[in-house]
């Protein structure tokens, strides 16, 4: 993707408070929000 | 395949797969030369369209699930909610491809960043939507496969649909 490109990924609230009924929903929007943050250093050197 | 709701219920464990949880879409619009790779689940409209194809029809791109789930993000949301706005221009079009599949599948995955790039030449901006959810009231009632749905269909594809994977660097 050239420079000035975006990814958007769609989080939920569950992320930061966790719905004990969607558990493996919530644990993998934890996961998108770190892959996420942790993404952007990797696209800011391209 | 023909999209529909299924839920059943086995005792306390309600369990909703939803009826487009197949289904990713790219959208380019000629005008401000912008190509959108959605890779979506919960996206009701798609339940009209079971057909695969490209289509000229700019209502595929604003949809309104679309446009809330982009609205709040104020920065990104203006350059995409864009097409709904130039609905009566035909010169302005947005062109929408559907590519149904399986989201979980990281080769699905890489042939509709394929196929985007092929069509369209670039992706201007990935959106990642693809989700699945479903309620238990007790960790005991997640299945494993469950458990693997969960997983493939929200996380893997982060990483298996960016356009780097694979070698191809549009």
């Amino acid at each position: 993707m050239k420079q000035g490109s975006a990814i958007i990924n769609t989080t939920s609230v569950n992320a930061d408070t966790p719905s004990p009924q969607l558990l493996a929903y919530a644990t993998t929007k934890g996961a998108i929000q770190n892959f996420t943050v942790g993404g952007q250093h990797d696209a800011k050197e391209e | 395949m023909p999209c529909r709701t299924r839920a059943r219920q086995a005792g306390s464990v309600r369990h909703i797969a939803h009826p487009t949880a197949r289904r990713s879409c790219f959208v380019h619009d000629a005008a401000w030369r912008l190509t959108v790779l959605l890779c979506q689940v919960n996206f009701p409209y798609f339940s009209k369209r079971t057909s695969a194809g490209v289509t000229t029809d700019p209502q595929l791109s604003v949809s309104a699930p679309q446009t809330e789930a982009f609205s709040s993000n104020r920065n990104a949301g203006s350059r995409i909610a864009m097409p709904g706005g130039l609905r009566s221009d035909r010169r302005r079009r947005p062109q929408c491809v559907l590519m149904p599949g399986d989201i979980k599948d990281p080769r699905h995955c890489a042939a509709i960043v394929k196929k985007a790039i092929s069509a369209f030449g670039q992706i201007d901006l990935l959106v990642n939507n693809a989700a699945h959810q479903a309620s238990f009231s007790s960790i005991e009632d997640i299945t494993d496969e469950e458990w693997d749905i969960t997983f493939r269909t929200n996380i893997y594809h982060l990483r298996d649909v960016l356009p780097n994977q694979g070698g191809d660097t549009a």
